[in-house]
């Protein structure tokens, strides 16, 4: 890559990364401090930026600059305001925040270190995922035409539309800068999970917690892979983080509004991700017939303006390109019936998935020992477990679970082969949110520096 | 009041007296052993804190060993096929044609033999790199047809004229029937 693609390239993530963070500064007000701001920007810039590029392409520069004028102004206006208000109430950062940043930054550059000999990823990474970016980009305005003619033309577009912007800044497809967008996206995953730790519970877990995210190769493998999971289990985290602050910090409904933007990114990054979307909204709606809040209808509405434009954007772009799908397409009701009633799926998949959680990480050490001896030592707090936040996002974790185990049921393809090439990723999805549930479970302490 | 003699046979002691001092002692007792409990609590605390940044030390350990273990940019097939490919997608902009099908010869397929996993790999990297013509197998009738000779040579159906070989088993021809 030339220096000046390079600072081509930086640019880019610079108008993505401040366009997020002044729209979620702008939508989340008050409500959450800048630590947590800035690690969800880059994936909320993300999916603002992909979303301008579908939608517009080919004003697609105009749009970008407009919106981050418009936010920018906005969020002067509001800083300028606050900025009197703000007080020196940092609580101290433990010591182990030192050592979740110096083991961030050597397994970002092992990873830039990655790309740098593997630019395209693995065989899905472009197959799938780059190919798509590549019709995005050099098709033009007739993508929709020619994109039938890859590898499952039916998966949603959020990733390769990310991936053409940038090829749009540039000017040319080079193959770095999918690579260093998703190593990106990887490192936001972690801030998000320990900002949001800290924003919840203050405590030094907050920061050791993550470091079992990133001592996970096989999260930090599917970042330099390219694939789809790792921005899918970002955003599945970021929605279930707003949501537990949106129960937390006395249910207000915009974070609601950035929880269904993240979950509506979620869907428009794989078809799992719609699934997601549809578990959430259900998840939520279920918690507050049961326990009502005053103005529930109009909070659950701002959830579903968040969710609206990318399920919308995404459906339509399934029905206007009527690409197949291999899980729904082509299937009998003899067949799906006659699967559903074989036992013997269930006890395959139920032992696969019981073997899987102990390897799906592809630890040199599993993290499940020292996991359940920080879960005892540290002790389980049982008026965190009934609140609003935990149920709804502990049941949306368990039904995604149930969610994929009844996809491997109905499954057309093999089951052997359709588990080993697909198990690991799947459960990565929620690897980090299973986390930031264990996180918010266990008793806490005011953070010491150590 | 029940009353009870001190032990040096002096003012008796009232019996809450004796019981109240008991309460106090079990008490400091209990509190001692909540504080070492405590005490024990805390350690082990910062054992298990210890442990979790050795397991993630551990782990990005082996991660990064893989990374180090891999092969360099040189061999990746991806880039090779993208670097082979790159003259005849040059050629084909020149001539206009950046759209639409593309037919794609292997001398199995000339040959009228199922395609090898090689080939399929092949295939499947040559339409990545050919992104947005769409590689149509053993397709005679496209204005060009790509001939993958990378494996083996074979002779050309006729009609098909050799118009880029960059010499590296990719040959672009021009169907002389279709100009």
């Amino acid at each position: 890559m030339t220096e000046s693609a390079a600072a081509l390239l930086g640019l880019a993530f610079l108008i993505m990364i401040l366009i997020g963070y002044f729209s979620s500064t702008l939508i989340l007000s008050d409500q959450v401090s800048k630590k947590l701001t800035w690690a969800l920007s880059p994936a909320l810039g993300m999916g603002i930026c992909s979303f301008i590029f579908l939608v517009f392409r080919r004003p697609m520069f105009t749009v970008e600059l407009m919106l981050l004028a418009l936010t920018f102004t906005a969020w002067l206006r509001k800083w300028k305001r606050s900025e009197a208000k703000v007080g020196s109430g940092n609580p101290l950062i433990p010591a182990s925040a030192a050592w979740l940043i110096g083991a961030l930054a050597w397994v970002t550059l092992a990873s830039v270190i990655w790309i740098d000999k593997g630019p395209f990823g693995e065989w899905d990474g472009w197959a799938i995922w780059s190919s798509h970016a590549r019709y995005l980009y050099r098709a033009g305005p007739v993508w929709q035409q020619y994109i039938v003619n890859s590898a499952h033309p039916d998966y949603p577009l959020l990733q390769p539309a990310a991936t053409a912007r940038l090829w749009r800044y540039l000017g040319t497809d080079i193959s770095e800068p999918a690579g260093v967008e998703a190593v990106l996206i990887t490192i936001s995953g972690v801030l998000v999970l320990a900002a949001g730790l800290w924003e919840l519970r203050r405590s030094s877990l907050s920061f050791l917690i993550p470091m079992l995210l990133v001592g996970t190769p096989f999260y930090w493998t599917l970042g330099v892979w390219q694939y789809a999971d790792l921005p899918l289990s970002v955003y599945i985290l970021i929605t279930l983080v707003l949501i537990y602050l949106y129960w937390e910090r006395r249910l207000v409904p915009h974070l609601l509004l950035a929880a269904g933007f993240a979950a509506g990114c979620a869907a428009a990054t794989k078809n799992e991700g719609l699934l997601f979307a549809l578990v959430i909204s259900f998840a939520l709606l279920i918690q507050m017939v049961l326990k009502p809040v005053k103005g529930a209808a109009r909070h659950l509405a701002m959830f579903f303006v968040g969710l609206l434009p990318w399920v919308a954007t995404t459906l339509y772009f399934k029905l206007a390109v009527g690409a197949p799908s291999d899980i729904v397409n082509n299937r009998a009701s003899g067949e799906l019936l006659a699967k559903i009633l074989d036992t013997q799926r269930y006890v395959q998949i139920g032992s696969a998935f019981l073997s899987g959680f102990g390897t799906f990480g592809r630890w040199a050490f599993g993290p499940w020992i020292v996991l359940c001896a920080f879960v005892l030592t540290w002790g389980i707090n049982r008026r965190y477990l009934r609140s609003g936040g935990w149920i709804v996002t502990a049941s949306a974790v368990m039904m995604m679970g149930i969610g994929y185990f009844a996809v491997y049921v109905i499954s057309p393809l093999s089951l052997d082969y359709h588990l080993s090439t697909s198990l690991d990723r799947l459960m990565m999805h929620l690897w980090p949110s299973v986390l930031l549930l264990a996180g918010l479970a266990v008793e806490t302490e005011p953070a010491r520096r150590t | 009041l029940a009353r009870n003699c001190s032990e040096d046979g002096q003012e008796p002691v009232p019996v809450y007296f004796i019981a109240v001092e008991s309460l106090n002692m079990d008490q400091s007792a209990d509190n001692s052993r909540s504080q070492s409990l405590i005490r024990v609590r805390s350690i082990l605390k910062r054992v298990v804190s210890i442990a979790v940044i050795a397991v993630a030390i551990w782990n990005i350990q082996a991660f990064t060993t893989t990374v180090l273990k891999l092969p360099s940019r040189d061999v990746n097939n991806a880039v090779n096929v993208e670097k082979d490919w790159m003259p005849i997608r040059k050629q084909l902009g020149i001539e206009g044609y950046t759209i639409g099908e593309l037919g794609l010869i292997t001398p199995e397929s000339l040959r009228n033999e199922p395609p090898s996993a090689a080939e399929n790999a092949q295939y499947i990297e040559l339409t990545f790199a050919s992104i947005p013509l769409h590689l149509v197998r053993s397709k005679l009738d496209t204005p060009f047809v790509l001939a993958d000779f990378t494996r083996a040579r074979a002779e050309l159906p006729p009609g098909l004229i050799p118009y880029v070989d960059p010499g590296n088993g990719l040959l672009l021809l021009k169907n002389a029937n279709k100009q």
